[in-house]
Order: structure tokens, then C-alpha cells, then sequence
């Protein structure tokens, strides 16, 4: 006897299972990459990526203001590794990240580092610059942040239609696009990037 | 590809996920629940998945604003459809299975994704190459749609009686969201920045 309300209830049940195992399995898989992710990899015992080089990094465009900042353009950090890092303060993907960039400021500022946040917002109220100042501050960046309110910047150094927030590049200390990565994640591999960088001859 | 699902699981608590799921899961309430529908929002889903990581087709932000309304309006045109003479080709199951996915697909144009590790890796793997990063968006569209599948299980659940009884309310549902859909044409940045403050005060 067929009874369609037992089959969607039964159904109903297993959907949840999966979707509470989905959560828990995703919540082990990736616990360590966003709350503390270098204690759980340390960097020393993670393989460099492949860091091949990309070229001269793109101009930035139309930047309004540098806030947190002496320099006014990426070629005044010649002779630095630099990550720029493309985010806006209402992106939850972005603040996720902000910890290890923290640690990674922390870590390598004093030898030869150095970030630089692209802020390009997403929605208006994100372009405006009291605002910037102000999350900023509440999320403890302290690195340089080049404002692109027209995201010109944002859409140029990006290949295609869309672009994302967050993305991360690590130039050289010639200003070369040696690696990228979008998204949260990868901290192992960027901190390990970073160290392969730093320990390049000048 | 588990991670991939999971994390689109998880993804779907989050707003940026609410453009893609909630065309589909009204496409699967107003389908009934229909086991084709639900087979026809994933295609549709998995298929604009596949053109995103392929970085072929995009919305400015201009077009973001402009059409903002345009999933709604849709979505409403599809309510109202069966009671419209000239709209009776969408009153057919597989008519209206076929308006579904293209809802689905046509939401991913609007999607604008939490990108977590997982997806970060796709996107950041298929910049070098597409093909290889295929099953793992399928996997995380898949994990996207979990919540339809609830939906489509709960109509499956309900008494058939309930939603043929109430065509009233399928029209009126579908008249409230054109007309939602015509008002927020050009509105999307106002509307965002005002359900942001609210929910950050």
C-alpha cells in the first residue's frame, strides 16, 4: 500500500541526518583552516606552492585614498613581499580571514613584509570612508588599506565577468604576481608561499 | 566533493545564499513538490554552478540593480500562470518543471556566493583549468539545494486538498510578487544597505 505522507516523513528524517552529518563533517574538515589555522598545519611542515611567475602585477586604478598608510602605490614597496588582498568590511568570507592575515603581519612585517588591503565595496553603504575607518578599526587591521570605491581596481586585476572578494596576491620584491587564492582557506600554503618569497635573493 | 557538499549546507544559513535558494525553493512549493521540478531546479542550478567557475558570463553591478526584481517577477508570473489562458503551456507538469529550472538558472546570474574554502579552492583550480573543477561544483550545487529537497518533501507531505483549495492565494501570491519584483527593479543596493543596518543594530 503506498502511502506518500510515511515515504516524505521517512524522507524528511534522512534529509536532516545528512544535512546534521554534512555539518558536523564540514565543521571538523575546516575548523582548523578558519579559527586556528597555522596551529594546525604549521607552515615549516607544509610544502611552498608552485610560485610561478605571473608577471608585473596590474596598476591600481582610480584609488581614492590610502588610509593606515605613508605609501600612496604598490611600486614604493618595491623590494618587499607584499600580499594584497581584494575585501570589504561586510564580507563575512573576508573577516574569516582577518586572524592569519593578523598572524602573518605579525610574523613576517619585520622581515621585508608587508599587506596591503584593496577595500572595494560591495554595496554603498561599504564606499563610505567613515564607515571603512571605523570597521577597520573594530577588526584590528592595522596594515595599509587602499580605497577603490569604483572597484576599477577590484575588476582589473581580476580575469572575467566576476570577480570576488576575498582574494589574495603575494607580488614578489620585483612587484611579480607570484601566487593567488580566492576564497578563505589555503593558510598553510600562503604563509608557506610567503617564506619561499622572503627567502628569495633580493 | 564532501567538503564541497557540506560547505554549501552550511552556506545556505547564510544571506548570500538566499538569492540562489529562495527562487528555488518557491519553484518547488509552487511545482508541488513534483520530483521533476526538483530534478529540473538542480540542473538548473548545477548548470549555472558550471558557467560561474567558468568565468564566461557575469552581472555588472549596474545590471545587479537594474534587474534585481526580475527572479521575482518570474517566479510570481509562474504562480498566476495556470489561471492566465495564455500562460496555460505552464499549467503542464513538464512545462512548468522546464519554468523551474530556468528559475534556478537564472538565480545563479544573481548569486553572489559565501566563498568558504572549499568553493575558494574550485574557483581558485578552475582559473587554471574548468574541466577538472566540474564534479566538485556539482557536489557544492548539489549541497545548495538541500533545503529545496526539504521543501519538495514537505509539499510531498502535505494533503494534495490543501493546495488545489487555495487558488486564491496562488494568484494573490503571484499578483504580490510581481509587483515586489517591479518595485525593487533598481532598489537591490537601497534594500541590501537597509536589511544589513537592521541587522547589525
Amino acid at each position: 500500500m503506498y502511502r506518500p505522507r510515511l515515504f516524505a516523513a521517512i524522507g524528511i528524517l534522512v534529509v536532516t541526518l545528512v544535512i546534521g552529518a554534512a555539518f558536523v563533517a564540514g565543521s571538523d574538515e575546516t575548523a582548523g583552516s578558519t579559527d586556528e589555522p597555522v596551529a594546525e598545519v604549521p607552515a615549516s611542515t607544509v610544502a611552498p606552492p608552485d610560485l610561478p611567475d605571473r608577471g608585473p602585477h596590474p596598476e591600481l586604478v582610480d584609488i581614492d585614498t590610502w588610509l593606515q598608510s605613508d605609501v600612496t602605490s604598490l611600486e614604493e614597496l618595491e623590494g618587499k613581499v607584499v600580499a594584497v588582498q581584494f575585501w570589504t568590511f561586510g564580507c563575512s568570507n573576508c573577516k574569516a580571514t582577518l586572524p592569519h592575515m593578523h598572524e602573518l603581519y605579525e610574523k613576517y612585517r619585520d622581515h621585508g613584509f608587508e599587506i596591503v588591503g584593496i577595500h572595494a565595496p560591495e554595496f554603498s553603504f561599504e564606499a563610505e570612508e567613515a564607515n571603512i575607518v571605523e570597521a577597520a578599526a573594530d577588526l584590528g587591521v592595522t596594515w595599509p588599506i587602499a580605497l577603490d570605491p569604483t572597484k576599477r581596481t577590484f575588476h582589473s586585476w581580476q580575469e572575467g565577468p566576476t570577480a570576488h572578494w576575498p582574494r589574495i596576491y603575494l607580488l614578489d620584491r620585483d612587484g611579480n604576481i607570484r601566487y593567488d587564492h580566492i576564497g578563505e582557506g589555503r593558510y598553510a600554503q600562503t604563509d608557506a608561499a610567503i617564506q619561499a618569497l622572503l627567502a628569495e635573493p633580493n | 566533493m564532501l567538503p564541497a557538499f557540506a560547505e554549501a549546507i552550511r552556506a545556505t544559513t547564510q544571506p548570500c545564499t538566499l538569492l540562489l535558494l529562495l527562487p528555488s525553493i518557491v519553484m518547488a512549493v509552487v511545482t508541488r513538490g513534483r520530483w521533476l521540478s526538483f530534478v529540473a531546479i538542480c540542473s538548473g542550478a548545477v548548470l549555472g554552478g558550471w558557467l560561474f567557475i567558468a568565468n564566461v558570463v557575469g552581472l555588472s553591478d549596474l545590471q545587479l540593480r537594474l534587474s534585481g526584481g526580475v527572479v521575482a517577477i518570474a517566479i510570481g508570473v509562474v504562480l498566476v500562470a495556470p489561471y492566465v489562458s495564455w500562460l496555460r503551456w505552464a499549467s503542464d507538469p513538464r512545462g512548468r518543471a522546464a519554468v523551474a529550472g530556468s528559475v534556478s538558472f537564472i538565480a545563479t546570474l544573481w548569486w553572489r556566493p559565501c566563498i568558504g574554502a572549499e568553493l575558494g579552492s574550485i574557483l581558485t583550480a578552475a582559473r587554471r583549468g574548468v574541466a577538472g573543477q566540474l564534479p566538485a561544483i556539482t557536489a557544492y550545487m548539489l549541497g545548495a539545494m538541500m533545503p529545496v529537497l526539504v521543501a519538495v518533501l514537505v509539499m510531498r507531505a502535505l494533503d494534495p486538498s490543501a493546495m488545489t483549495a487555495r487558488r486564491a492565494a496562488w494568484v494573490a501570491g503571484g499578483v504580490g510578487l510581481v509587483t515586489a519584483g517591479a518595485l525593487t527593479i533598481g532598489r537591490h543596493d537601497e534594500l541590501v544597505t537597509t536589511l544589513t543596518r537592521w541587522s547589525t543594530t
